[in-house]
């Protein structure tokens, strides 16, 4: 398997038309007083709200172009799954869902992989072997979309950590699949990559822009169809594992599908010089950024590089894993 | 980062508990093949195989939940 100058192109063509579309999205978005305040600040600073579209573009460009050049079907299925979570998202951004209705929508992004058999139903348990679900696994599928977009939505609390974290969590799906030797996926990943990398120049502290439901949602789909299409779905399950935790965490101390917007007693409180503290309420729900300020309260830069640790802490297990599945 | 090594040890608890469960939940429950013979052993088959997999499930947010709560309870002095 070996990617040609074309492919190193088209992520090349990824990164540019996100980092342009990006630049020209944030002084559009404050024309249109589309800005949200930035809660962990000092002060009332507010950031251009959503930079999704500018995403979405990269994405689905790059994807097109994709399909053209490797005629393969699987990336067909992956751009259904963009398409469908980013106007998901879209509408979000504009007109919310609401927490329950939202991964319920979400389920219909994963249909363009059942629909097209984009997938092969076995998984590969390191130690344990490899076992075949025929029937289970387009449930698991359609599960699983909306799981890995929630997961990503979830995270994204602090400057920069959506994007940075799709970035840390993708490179264990990147060595597997070039492991397997899937140039197709292993194009897409790098997409994904790209992409994301663009977007972190404006989202990383102190950020520009904001992602938004769009931005994110489109992103944890894409992640979540790379794994399963590529059929390394259990290693991108362990990558991002802090934050399926998180996502876990907020859920069983909610006991409910909550909005953030619509919490009672946030997890954290803002200190006027912008120190982060965890709220000490029993009522309050369990979130990763509350764990890490537990009896720590930090300024926002260091949680969310104590975050960026924890990710690269489980996407190098993720990448062990992966590598002695596939020497074993 | 005073608490890094503590919530890496998490990362790390939660990952062997996840890979254990699912593992033992699709690799040795769910291609169980039924022993049995008599009418309706099949339903009752799948039945098992639901209520073994929703308790081991069970029992891992069970495990997270403890671990989760007494270091919350340490740290914020609840």
């Amino acid at each position: 398997m070996n990617l040609g100058l074309l492919e190193y192109g088209i992520v090349i063509m990824a990164f540019v038309i996100t980092y342009l579309a990006t630049n020209r999205l944030i002084p559009l978005l404050i024309e249109l007083k589309r800005e949200v305040l930035d809660y962990h600040k000092e002060g009332k600073k507010f950031v251009a709200y959503p930079g999704g579209p500018a995403i979405i573009l990269g994405l689905i460009s790059a994807l097109l172009v994709s399909i053209i050049i490797t005629n393969d079907t699987r990336i067909i299925a992956i751009l259904g799954v963009v398409i469908i979570s980013a106007t998901i998202g879209i509408v979000d951004d504009f007109k919310s869902l609401g927490g329950r209705k939202k991964p319920l929508i979400l389920l219909l992004a994963s249909v363009p992989i059942i629909i097209l058999g984009a997938y092969e139903p076995n998984l590969d348990f390191l130690f344990f072997g490899s076992v075949k679900l025929s029937i289970i696994y387009p449930l698991l599928i359609l599960v699983s979309i909306p799981v890995t977009a929630n997961t990503i939505n979830t995270i994204d609390v602090l400057n920069g950590v959506s994007t940075g974290f799709v970035i840390i969590t993708s490179i264990p799906l990147l060595i597997s699949l070039l492991l397997i030797g899937d140039g197709s996926m292993v194009l897409v990943t790098l997409i994904l990559i790209s992409v994301c990398l663009a977007f972190f120049q404006f989202h990383r502290y102190p950020s520009k822009i904001f992602p938004g439901d769009s931005g994110t949602l489109t992103l944890g789909a894409t992640y979540g169809a790379i794994a399963i299409v590529g059929g390394v779905e259990l290693i991108g399950v362990f990558a991002i594992l802090p934050a399926i935790l998180n996502s876990f965490f907020y859920l069983s101390s909610m006991r409910d599908f909550v909005e953030h917007k619509n919490i009672r007693v946030r997890p954290t409180k803002v200190l006027p010089d912008g120190t982060i503290e965890a709220e000490s309420n029993e009522n309050a729900p369990i979130t990763l950024v509350r764990l890490i300020v537990a009896g720590n309260s930090s300024k926002e830069l260091p949680i969310v590089n104590t975050i960026f640790i924890l990710s690269i802490v489980s996407a190098t297990i993720a990448t062990i894993m992966g590598i002695l599945t596939w020497v074993i | 980062m005073k608490n890094i090594i503590e919530l890496i040890s998490i990362v790390v608890i939660a990952f062997l508990l996840v890979f254990l469960t699912s593992a033992i939940i699709f690799t040795i429950i769910v291609p169980f093949n039924n022993p049995f013979t008599f009418q309706f052993s099949e339903i009752l088959i799948v039945i098992f195989k639901l209520v073994v997999s929703f308790g081991l499930f069970l029992i891992w947010i069970f495990i997270i939940q403890k671990i989760i709560t007494r270091y919350l309870k340490k740290k914020l002095n609840l």
